[in-house]
């Protein structure tokens, strides 16, 4: 396979694979969750009543994939709206970028962005770095979060979500003939499609994206990347600074020395003279 | 040879503690920020041993910092003529008498403190299950800026006590000193041999 590190490259584009969320096509039956969590082998979880039928309230180690419920009072009256939050699979993925352990997260050949949990540090610098607050961990600290269902579609599968729901409210395929078939069917936005180099999970929306309640804008934390790009060089820099100037300083002052053996010195000095 | 007590054995012990748990931090958490030295962590069996072996390296190096607020605190907030005099360089030819810790002792030791409750209590925060992502982005910044401070201070300290002092580094190896040495660096406390 291609290029597939190099968002820019063109095997990246060309062979990635993703999904195109609908939410006016969402009824919220929640078919995508369950059937992520029966084929990911995920456990039910005990939550409690919140007045709401949005449940699981919130993503976990065993729910990668929630639909979220907002409620808009809009032009066209009221609207209740059903999102899938899940890992949005970015071609500059904050969470990959940042991972200092080598193989932890990793991108696949089909461009989502998986994990190994075996070489996980459990550092959570993933969810520090993702601009959407996704990677949760297990008990042990190591991350949980979507792998677009690695195992099924490197194997020619769809993932599990896009293949429970009913209403092709998720779509998995090519990205650019995902990005195409939105198109023609004239919706107005389509998030995810340029943002942080292209993401994994793309949005077809009919409003502006606010409407739904995502960031415009998206992007990579600037507490991150003060991290990785200054913080991290200055450390270094920084030590080998201290260490030349005590050894500087060393050279040029010498130890401190008693000022009786001080005298002995010059005296043993003038006596070999 | 005529020698002063400088420190109990349970300071040396705490100082030891602090010191070697201190290294295992540094080479686990080196091994975590920068890939191209994610090596080291093989040392530890695996990357995520050698996580738990930090977090728990953490933990003796916050209580050892805790025990070490008892012995040097209230010295070291203690700041007087000589102390002034000290500082002032322009008169560094003519060292003033010096009591338990020096003004550099003292001030390193604060700065020690702070740092090292910094990278103690936002580690914690790292390490918490369920800190929110603006929580382990403080946590984060706040455990890098310590660390990075304390490292450039680090060395001038591993400096002083083994090649600018020389037996300076016997007190934390014997927990004493030669008297005639110690009566010259820390005239107004050394007054006898015995404990300091």
């Amino acid at each position: 396979m291609g290029d597939m590190k190099n968002p820019s490259s063109n095997d990246f584009i060309g062979s990635r694979k993703g999904l195109l969320i609908s939410p006016e096509l969402c009824i919220a039956c929640r078919g995508c969750q369950t059937a992520c969590k029966e084929w990911n082998n995920l456990p039910a979880e005990r939550t409690k009543n919140r007045g709401s039928h949005e449940n699981p309230p919130d993503l976990s180690q065993n729910l990668y994939n929630k639909i979220r419920f907002v409620e808009v009072a809009g032009n066209k009256g009221f609207e209740w709206l059903f999102i899938s939050q899940r890992c949005m699979h970015c071609g500059d993925a904050g969470c990959l970028s940042v991972c200092p352990a080598p193989g932890a997260i990793t991108r696949n050949e089909l461009g989502a962005v998986v994990f190994n949990k075996e070489k996980c540090t459990a550092c959570k610098l993933c969810r520090a770095a993702c601009p959407f607050d996704i990677p949760r961990f297990d008990e042990d600290g190591r991350i949980s979060k979507c792998h677009l269902c690695q195992d099924r579609t490197e194997n020619g599968l769809l993932p599990a979500c896009a293949k429970g729901c009913p209403t092709g409210a998720i779509r998995y395929g090519d990205r650019v003939d995902l990005m195409e078939r939105a198109t023609k069917a004239g919706y107005k936005t389509l998030y995810g499609s340029t943002d942080l180099a292209g993401m994994g999970a793309m949005y077809a929306f009919k409003e502006l994206p606010e409407y739904y309640g995502f960031d415009s804008s998206p992007s990579i934390p600037a507490s991150v990347a003060l991290w990785k790009s200054i913080l991290k060089p200055l450390v270094v820099i920084g030590l080998g600074a201290s260490v030349v100037a005590a050894a500087a300083h060393y050279v040029t002052s010498g130890p401190k020395v008693n000022e009786k053996n001080k005298v002995n010195e010059k005296t043993e000095e003038e006596g070999d003279k | 040879m005529e020698a002063v007590k400088k420190i109990s054995v349970t300071k040396k012990i705490n100082h030891w503690l602090l010191t070697i748990s201190f290294l295992v931090l540094l080479f686990t958490g080196i091994g975590f920020a920068h890939r191209i030295v994610s090596w080291i962590n093989a040392f530890f069996s695996s990357t995520y041993f050698a996580s738990e072996i930090h977090k728990w390296g953490g933990v003796i190096f916050g209580f050892t910092l805790l025990f070490s607020i008892g012995s040097y605190l209230v010295t070291s907030l203690r700041f007087g003529g000589d102390d002034v005099r000290d500082g002032d360089r322009s008169r560094k030819a003519n060292v003033p008498p010096q009591g338990r810790l020096s003004l550099g002792q003292k001030l390193f030791y604060l700065t020690l403190l702070v740092l090292g409750l910094a990278i103690v209590v936002s580690g914690f925060i790292l390490w918490l299950p369920n800190s929110s992502r603006g929580l382990l982005q403080l946590g984060l910044i706040v455990h890098n800026v310590a660390f990075m401070a304390l490292i450039v201070t680090l060395p001038f300290h591993v400096y002083l006590v083994i090649a600018a002092n020389p037996g300076t580094y016997r007190i934390v190896t014997h927990t004493t000193a030669p008297f005639k040495w110690a009566k010259k660096r820390y005239t107004k406390r050394v007054k006898k041999p015995g404990v300091d």
